[in-house]
């Protein structure tokens, strides 16, 4: 019936099976007593009625009465006879048996006590003829003495005839009475028999409760057994925790307070228990949180601190002093039913410290980080700047008259000026690929034209050196990828110039391949150079590292080429690494993936990056047919305004100086400007705040177009100056081109960074030769006659489907993306007349004019025609060169 | 119920103050005799027996109650003297009485057994009661009133046609 119950010490893991055995053994108590209780009643009642019926007797002696019957009969009839002899007095005794009689039959007749008894068959007419004989003889015994006298014989006769009937009815009476005794002590003997059978019951389920009560008592002291060695084991755990364990009741007075905590707080146990743990271990500046918590929790139920796992707090010492301690505090129900506290608290001193320094270590690490950020970033602006006005000032005094050895002076100059801006924009690079700012660019790529680029490029020096360069590239066909061209070109050219520096006389190897995953593509190179050392091996890809072991020390870098090409690297979620044997030669290598490009693109037009001139180009006057423009300089450095002011007055402007923002939004205010130069980083007011002063006030030059100047654009700088109200930005060094750009925009025409400088001497020609010289320094001849090659390739193709089949060029949009794509490359590449006449075009698209554009589609063919001729003259006359 | 210890009490009173008031002899009856008491009596009128005619006994105190009997078929109204009352006025001093009828019935009753009841009924429903109606006089109890007037040995001693009651010592 009853499972054996686990003993709660070693069922602390089964809490939730207990009470559901506690639950089924009060549910069979209960049944058990309800049962014993219904038998009870049940037995008890039946008693009861038992004894309730024997208590009340239903019968008088009713056999003795009914005998009586016979015997009254014949004292009567012997009274009747007494008469015949004794004569007239003997009537009085004859009178009282005869009522004597009477009153017996009576009693036969009308008492409930014989009504069973006269509803027998043969008792009934037996008790009717006698009751006959009776009344029969009322007149006589209750008529005169003389009449009864001379009736007597009659009556004797009378009384005689009906002895039968009187006999019967004792008889009757006795054997009926009898049956009925039977059966009453049959009724008698079968509830003793029933009470007999109960009680066995009850017995048997008194022994039950007995056994149960037995069992109950095993387990409870079972259980007893069990509390008080857990309670010995928890005692043992408590006085032995190096922790401190402190139990308080529901109001915080301390009831247990171990070794642990003696240790700790410094208190004795005795001087501690019964005073509360506000008063013994919470700060004096804690107390008050310390009640309000309490409070809180007792007053709610909500729990803060109780059951919530590992809190760090200050506690005190005996001494006073505080310090951090970590606990825990879980809340429990003693035996008596009162909530008590049990706190578990470790002394966290050394651990705080550590973790302090740790921190404190961690900071200043990352303070020397961000000082080493902000360093290269104030570098780079500080050093642009008088480098961009030493490179103006340059350009400028390469238009004065100079003899042949001052323009071979200038020229050295301005090489080491421009070698100089390439160090600050490859720290600047660091700069940006380490603040994520260098968004990385996904455009159809010829992975083996780039490569064949870049090695082209190196060719000469490699030569010099005595090198040779091989490459092995992806098989036709497959040599179209998406990538970002820039980026990839120039982690290669650092890669192929390095490879060339360090190897004299050897081999230089460049190795395409697509490996076979995630369009992943290996780009190796390697050399048979000088190697690296192992102990070296690791930080080539550091900043700043130069290994500088290099033949005659002519390799001059900032050591950050290799830094750079691995961050550019992984921003295009590829890696690069080296392998290398000291006097061997080295292998770089780096994988990117690079997806095929989608069937049926082609190759964009490799547009360089900025161009920046090497040399400066011929005094350009005034542009012809153009109006002087009225040009406002915001500037805060004097000598970038000079070399801007110079540049701008030289090209036939007027110019007007402000020296900050604030001075720069007043001149706006206060004279008509046709365009605003404003520089971001000034004193007292920026270049970002004027602009949005001039916009905001109705000042005279409210509407002019503002062109911001600043040495670092990065991408979300220039729609912070578009949305303050500027309308382009230049980076400087300001060129004649860049200052071109703004001027075109104060004309109202498109300020596209791909706009070249207009009106060159020799404008009578379609093609700018200027532009394709100050090219040509920048590449190199050959490169640009390869890109001459490609634009004529292209604009073949552009100008062939325009005119062979105008009406299929319906879609106007695509069409204008036509024609501003060809004007793009006419720009780089001076085809002024193809550029203007595609200018005209876009404008006319873009204004809704699109039938006139259409109609004026085939003038294209002819101005080609004259632009291509114009190149194959120069093509020719180079090659003779 | 109590009657042996209330009937002793009883019994201890009415015996000190009957027993200065009747003085030793009772007046004789002037009527038929209903009611002769013998035994250990003190008051006697005739030899050593008390005979009583109804006049006599209809002036002790009486007492009147209603109640079924088994013997009756409705419910029925008795008038009389208790019994204890009639011993004590004749002075009877015993353990027992034998109440006798007069068709010879006879039955014992232990005189600690009585109290205020039973009575001696000489009437029934307001009338004298005849022989044929179980009269003239009959031992009765008022049934009714608890269920220890319920029981066999209180029915036999509810003698009918009482003519005859000796105590003895």
């Amino acid at each position: 019936m009853f499972a054996k119950v686990p003993s709660g010490a070693r069922t602390g893991l089964k809490t939730g099976a207990k009470p559901r055995t506690t639950l089924l053994h009060y549910a069979t108590f209960v049944v058990a007593i309800a049962t014993l209780a219904g038998m009870v009643w049940f037995v008890a009642s039946d008693f009861a009625a038992k004894v309730e019926s024997l208590a009340k007797a239903r019968s008088d002696n009713v056999q003795w009465s009914l005998s009586q019957v016979e015997v009254e009969y014949l004292v009567f009839d012997h009274a009747l006879r007494d008469v015949g002899v004794h004569g007239i007095d003997a009537l009085p005794q004859l009178r009282q048996h005869f009522d004597i009689l009477y009153s017996r039959i009576d009693t036969l007749r009308s008492s409930d006590l014989f009504r069973e008894v006269r509803e027998q068959a043969d008792f009934q007419p037996a008790l009717a003829e006698t009751w006959a004989a009776i009344t029969d003889a009322l007149p006589y015994i209750d008529g005169p003495d003389q009449m009864l006298l001379d009736n007597l014989d009659a009556l004797i006769t009378r009384f005689d005839a009906i002895h039968d009937d009187v006999r019967m009815l004792g008889l009757h009476g006795i054997s009926f009475f009898a049956e009925r005794s039977d059966e009453r002590r049959e009724g008698i003997a079968e509830t003793l028999n029933r009470v007999a059978a109960i009680t066995l019951v009850l017995v048997f389920i008194l022994t039950l409760l007995i056994f149960m009560l037995w069992r109950f008592s095993r387990v409870l002291h079972s259980h007893a057994e069990d509390a008080r060695l857990s309670a010995d084991r928890i005692s043992a755990v408590v006085t032995t925790a190096l922790d401190a364990v402190v139990v308080s009741d529901r109001s915080g007075v301390i009831q247990e307070f171990n070794g642990g905590a003696e240790d700790i707080f410094g208190y004795t146990r005795d001087e501690v228990l019964g005073r509360t743990i506000e008063d013994v271990m919470v700060p004096p500046h804690l107390r008050k949180a310390h009640a309000e918590g309490f409070h809180h929790y007792v007053t709610t139920g909500e729990r803060r601190v109780i059951g919530r796992g590992r809190i760090k707090l200050e506690a005190r010492r005996k001494n006073g002093s505080t310090f951090p301690v970590e606990l825990s505090v879980s809340a429990t129900r003693q035996q008596d039913g009162a909530e008590i506290f049990v706190a578990f608290l470790r002394d966290i001193t050394g651990r705080v410290a550590t973790e302090q320094a740790l921190r404190q270590a961690r900071d200043k690490a990352m303070a020397g980080e961000r000082a080493k950020a902000e360093l290269l970033a104030v570098m780079s602006h500080e050093m642009r700047t008088p480098l961009n006005g030493m490179l103006g000032t340059l350009e400028l005094l390469g238009e004065t008259d100079l003899s042949a050895r001052q323009k071979k002076y200038l020229s050295v100059a301005n090489r080491s000026g421009q070698l100089l801006l390439h160090h600050v924009n490859d720290v600047l690079d660091v700069a940006r690929l380490e603040s994520g700012k260098m968004g990385i660019d996904r455009r159809v790529v010829d992975l083996s034209d780039l490569v064949r680029d870049v090695v082209e490029g190196q060719q000469t020096v490699a030569e010099a050196a005595g090198n040779a360069i091989e490459v092995s590239l992806l098989p036709p066909g497959k040599s179209l990828v998406v990538s970002d061209p820039v980026r990839l070109r120039q982690i290669l050219l650092n890669l192929v110039g390095n490879a060339v520096k360090f190897t004299r006389n050897g081999m230089i190897h460049i190795s395409v391949d697509r490996l076979g995953y995630d369009d992943m593509v290996e780009i190796s190179v390697s050399d048979t150079g000088i190697g690296i050392a192992p102990e070296d091996i690791e930080r080539v890809f550091s900043d700043f590292v130069t290994l500088d072991a290099t033949y005659d020390r002519q390799n001059t870098g900032t050591g950050l080429g290799l830094g750079i090409a691995r961050r550019m690297a992984r921003a295009m979620n590829g890696d690069i690494g080296v392998e290398s044997e000291p006097g061997e030669g080295s292998l770089f290598w780096i994988r990117i993936p690079m997806p095929p490009a989608p069937v049926g693109a082609t190759a964009e037009v490799d547009v360089l990056a900025p161009v920046v001139p090497l040399l400066p180009e011929a005094t350009t006057p005034a542009e012809r047919g153009q109006a002087p423009l009225r040009i406002l300089v915001v500037e805060d450095n004097e000598i970038n305004r000079l070399v801007v002011r110079e540049m701008l007055e030289t090209a036939g402007h007027s110019v007007t100086e402000a020296k900050d923002g604030l001075e720069g939004a007043d001149a706006a205010r206060d004279h008509s400007f046709d365009l605003i130069l404003m520089d971001i980083s000034m004193p007292h007011m920026d270049g970002i705040e004027a602009t949005r002063l001039i916009r905001a006030r109705d000042g005279a030059s409210s509407g002019a177009p503002i062109v911001a100047l600043t040495a670092h654009a990065m991408l979300e700088e220039i729609s912070r100056f578009k949305a303050a109200g500027m309308d382009h930005s230049l980076t400087k060094p300001i060129t004649r081109e860049a200052l071109q750009i703004a001027l075109n925009l104060a004309r109202g025409k498109p300020a596209s960074p791909d706009e070249p400088a207009q009106s060159a001497p020799d404008a009578d020609t379609p093609v700018d030769q200027s532009r394709l010289d100050t090219m040509a320094q920048e590449v190199g001849a050959d490169r640009l006659a390869k890109l001459v090659d490609a634009f004529l390739a292209e604009a073949d193709r552009t100008v062939d489907g325009l005119t062979a089949a105008p009406q299929a060029a319906s879609d106007d949009h695509a069409l204008l993306a036509t024609l501003h794509h060809l004007a793009g490359s006419a720009a780089v590449f001076g085809a002024r007349d193809l550029h203007d006449w595609l200018a005209e075009m876009e404008r006319l698209g873009k204004s809704g004019q699109t039938g006139q554009m259409h109609d004026r589609l085939p003038e294209i063919a002819a101005i080609w025609a004259r632009t291509r001729s114009r190149y194959s003259d120069m093509q020719t006359a180079d090659s003779r060169k | 119920m109590t009657v042996p210890i209330r009937a002793s009490a009883v019994l201890l009173a009415l015996g000190v103050a009957t027993g200065s008031a009747a003085n030793g002899t009772l007046p004789m009856p002037t009527d038929t005799v209903i009611l002769t008491l013998s035994g250990s009596i003190q008051h006697t009128n005739v030899g050593d027996l008390a005979h009583f005619d109804r006049d006599m006994l209809a002036g002790l105190p009486r007492v009147e109650f209603t109640t079924e009997t088994i013997w009756t078929e409705e419910a029925t109204t008795f008038s009389g003297v208790p019994l204890l009352a009639v011993l004590k006025h004749v002075g009877a001093q015993g353990s027992h009485i034998v109440a006798i009828a007069i068709n010879d019935y006879s039955m014992e009753i232990p005189m600690e057994d009585l109290g205020d009841y039973p009575i001696i009924a000489d009437q029934v429903n307001g009338a004298p009661m005849s022989v044929r109606d179980k009269g003239p006089l009959w031992i009765v109890y008022p049934y009714d009133q608890d269920d220890s007037f319920q029981t066999e040995v209180i029915y036999s001693r509810s003698v009918w046609q009482l003519g005859h009651i000796r105590v003895l010592p």
